[in-house]
């Protein structure tokens, strides 16, 4: 059994809130900015209610209760988007107008959008999978490590599915 | 840098209705996030995430999530449990229905839709349970965080029965709507009215310990939604 944390468990509550927060508001669309604050609260509350009914019994992993967290924000994500008013394409086009600044911002961002969705498709299924773990944020030995390649070959499909991705766009006309 | 730009443009990529597939069950993407899926399965995963910005999205918040730096945890017990809402959570109001039925209209006009800041909406409250032993406190979302708005001294400290009662029973409280326009959240508590609150005392410590019991769902609560359009 995992040693107990030598913080209080309020603490460690409000430690995981805040880590919440931040994680949660780097993909809480806009269109559902209202229902950010919600979505932290109900998560957490959530993880508060498994140690109430844990009740001191035994140490909790903390990557069970990040797991309850993590599927508790992911049903509320999802719900609310389902509750959306508005079509989801209204929410690329706004989110899209971040991308490329300038006049014709939102079009731009959103033809940038189209064309880096295009250039994937592109990708051979390997190269795909790879550069979508890259861009997901993994590293190369992650994506390795993920995918069951080895390390060379992983390294490899990344390097190449990158360098296709790029001059796919640039033939588009999308540079930085 | 390219990588940047393009790691960019990935985040920002959003889901539209005709990219949504069958979502994939959330525990699923966490093991495979994790690395804890055999790797056929988490290939089949990525592959599907190339072309669907919102599981890409979902397992990029798994990634976050997981990222966290949190130690085993070892639950509070009996009371601390209270203190640890108290201390860590604010307000924290449950999920799904109230506890009792809670509806708002504009005052005196039946079926209007929309309040604007300044004019005066009608909550409806109930009917509950035991209403002779219970007090009023509400509770407005703002943008972080929720805050009592009612009552804020002891002068306007009122019991539930000290309301108007319609002939259906429930209890109708005025409130005054404020900025911004749009879609605002309220929320109505129903301490004890034995319960005491210092009003001496700075709000957050005011209302801890209800704090706590609402958080632990040992006092009836409800939120509603009021729709507030722009002044003008």
């Amino acid at each position: 059994m995992p040693p107990a944390d030598p913080r209080t468990a309020e603490a460690q509550v409000a430690e995981l809130r805040a880590a919440l927060e931040r994680a949660v508001r780097q993909v809480c669309p806009r269109s559902m900015s209202d229902h950010f604050e919600d979505i932290v609260q109900l998560a957490t509350m959530k993880v508060l209610r498994i140690l109430r009914e844990g009740e001191g019994n035994r140490v909790l992993a903390a990557s069970y209760l990040k797991r309850v967290a993590y599927t508790v924000a992911i049903d509320e994500l999802r719900r609310r988007k389902m509750d959306r008013e508005i079509p989801m394409d209204a929410d690329l086009e706004r989110r899209a107008v971040d991308v490329a600044p300038g006049p014709d911002r939102a079009a731009d961002a959103s033809v940038t959008q189209r064309a880096l969705a295009a250039c994937m498709a592109r990708l051979n299924e390997a190269r795909r999978i790879a550069v979508t773990a890259y861009l997901q944020g993994h590293t190369v030995p992650e994506t390795a490590r993920l995918s069951g390649w080895s390390g060379k070959r992983t390294e490899n499909l990344v390097y190449r599915g990158l360098q296709q991705l790029r001059e796919c766009l640039r033939a588009k006309g999308v540079t930085p | 840098m390219m990588d940047t730009w393009l790691r960019s443009l990935w985040s920002h990529l959003a889901g539209s209705p005709a990219s949504a597939g069958e979502p994939v069950d959330p525990q699923r993407i966490w093991q495979a996030a994790r690395g804890e899926l055999d790797p056929e399965a988490t290939r089949v995963l990525l592959e599907r995430a190339s072309r669907d910005p919102d599981l890409a999205r979902e397992w990029r918040l798994a990634m976050a999530v997981d990222a966290i730096d949190w130690a085993p945890v070892t639950p509070p017990v009996g009371e601390r449990v209270g203190e640890a809402a108290r201390a860590a959570l604010d307000w924290l109001l449950p999920e799904g229905p109230g506890a009792f039925g809670l509806r708002w209209q504009v005052a005196g006009v039946l079926g209007a839709p929309k309040v604007r800041p300044g004019d005066r909406f009608q909550v409806h409250i109930g009917p509950v349970e035991d209403p002779e032993g219970r007090r009023i406190v509400v509770l407005a979302q703002r943008r972080t965080a929720w805050e009592v708005v009612f009552p804020v001294t002891a002068e306007e400290d009122l019991a539930l029965t000290e309301l108007p009662q319609s002939a259906d029973g429930s209890r109708t409280l005025d409130l005054l709507a404020g900025e911004p326009a749009g879609r605002q959240r309220w929320a109505v508590v129903l301490p004890a009215v034995d319960r005491s609150f210092d009003f001496g005392l700075p709000p957050r410590s005011r209302w801890a310990s209800l704090a706590a019991d609402v958080a632990a769902g040992e006092v009836p609560v409800a939120t509603v939604e009021v729709v507030v359009a722009p002044a003008g």
